[in-house]
């Protein structure tokens, strides 16, 4: 569940990113090791949503970000960022670091 | 002796009685065809047992089931040196071995352990499993990458098939060389960077000899079985990852998956790479060289089937 007071930022302990033009690639690792076998890729939204979480920041804050970068209105991208980082915090992809 | 592999020297030499570097699968890679950036000493000596020290173990594995010579082997590391050990189950020769490279003086030390009854040992300097993994090693140390491939070079192309085992990559590799193409290998490739271009070249094989051969590394094909011939272009993350997943990956910590990522980006972002399911005969090999001569004329967008 999201907490909107808090802070979240990628997991860069438990993953290895990296951007190929617009996309991301996320290879996890697991006690060291890389696990080719978990590779996650993002399109140029998820990379964006990715790339507002590099230092600790809450949900609304990279709301924020996000409606400088695109045009669409607050409700659906709130309902859009809402939806990605639940998933993302299920993945490991971020955590709440405050 | 020395041997070359891609951008690596290795000077070999016996510092034991006891043993004979003899090489088979290496016999032939005494001269250099690509610059050598690295150069290692490399001493190999017979001992009762192995001592790894305060060498930790990172990363281990065992041959595969039904292999002819069982064996267990590990990476290990302490500091900036790097490790290898193998124990062998049921080999003619060997009990163990164990190999320290240090990076920094440029030298590899490998202390074989015989079987009791044995009186002198003799190995190809780069025998198997030792030798597969000790590439492993120095191509990463290197920034380089080694593949399960196999490779042609055809009218100065140089064209990659890279697929699981079983597949059909010697098989692709057949095809080209009835139709006039040379075999770089069918199983496993070297991928350097030389003058910043890839090339990829063989490696010393276990079993059997073969020159040391190298080819631009111009198109990538990613080979499945498929009843007619398909080809189509792949781009972007998904390409890469793809390509990436038939790469020898012996990764332990964040650094080494940090800078073999960042080697295939650059591979996929400089060199096509295409999903291609191919029936065996002849007809892909002309319908490969076709795509090529489309896309360099311009008269082929994404993706072709035949």
């Amino acid at each position: 569940m999201i907490n909107h007071n808090a802070l979240y930022q990628v997991n860069t302990e438990k993953f290895v990113t990296r951007m190929m033009g617009d996309e991301m690639v996320m290879v996890p690792l697991s006690d060291r090791v890389a696990d080719m076998t978990s590779v996650l890729t993002l399109n140029e939204v998820g990379a964006d949503i990715l790339k507002a979480f590099e230092k600790p920041c809450t949900i609304d804050d990279v709301i924020s970000k996000l409606l400088d970068i695109y045009e669409i209105d607050e409700e659906t991208l709130t309902c859009d960022i809402q939806l990605f980082v639940n998933n993302a915090i299920e993945k490991n992809m971020i955590v709440k670091v405050g | 002796m020395k041997i070359y592999l891609p951008g690596i020297e290795l000077k070999i030499k016996a510092l034991s009685s006891g043993i004979k570097l003899e090489p088979l699968g290496s016999s032939r890679y005494d001269v250099a065809i690509s610059p050598v950036n690295l150069s290692f000493d490399c001493v190999y000596s017979v001992v009762k047992k192995t001592d790894k020290g305060r060498m930790k173990t990172m990363l281990s594995g065992e041959s595969f089931d039904g292999a002819e010579i069982p064996y267990r082997w590990e990476i290990m590391k302490e500091g900036e040196d790097a490790g290898i050990f193998i124990d062998f189950f049921e080999d003619n020769q060997l009990e163990e071995v164990l190999c320290r490279i240090n990076f920094n003086e440029g030298s590899i030390h490998t202390s074989l352990v015989p079987k009791t009854i044995m009186k002198e040992v003799v190995v190809d300097p780069l025998f198997q499993p030792y030798g597969s993994v000790l590439m492993v090693v120095l191509a990463h140390y290197q920034n380089d990458i080694i593949i399960h491939a196999s490779g042609t070079i055809d009218n100065g192309t140089g064209r990659l098939f890279t697929a699981v085992s079983g597949t059909g990559k010697s098989t692709m590799a057949g095809l080209w060389q009835k139709s006039g193409a040379e075999v770089i290998n069918d199983d496993r490739l070297w991928l350097h960077k030389v003058d910043d271009q890839w090339h990829f070249f063989n490696t010393p094989m276990p079993y059997y000899a073969q020159k040391p051969l190298e080819a631009p590394l111009n198109e990538i094909f990613l080979l499945s079985q498929s009843p007619r011939n398909q080809i189509n272009r792949l781009t972007g993350v998904k390409a890469a990852m793809r390509f990436m997943a038939n790469a020898i990956q012996h990764f332990y910590d964040k650094e080494m998956t940090e800078r073999h990522l960042d080697r295939v980006l650059d591979i996929a972002s400089r060199v096509p790479i295409f999903d291609c399911g191919f029936k065996p005969d002849l007809d892909i090999v002309e319908a490969i060289r076709k795509q090529a001569w489309d896309r360099e004329s311009g008269t082929e967008s994404m993706g072709q089937r035949n």
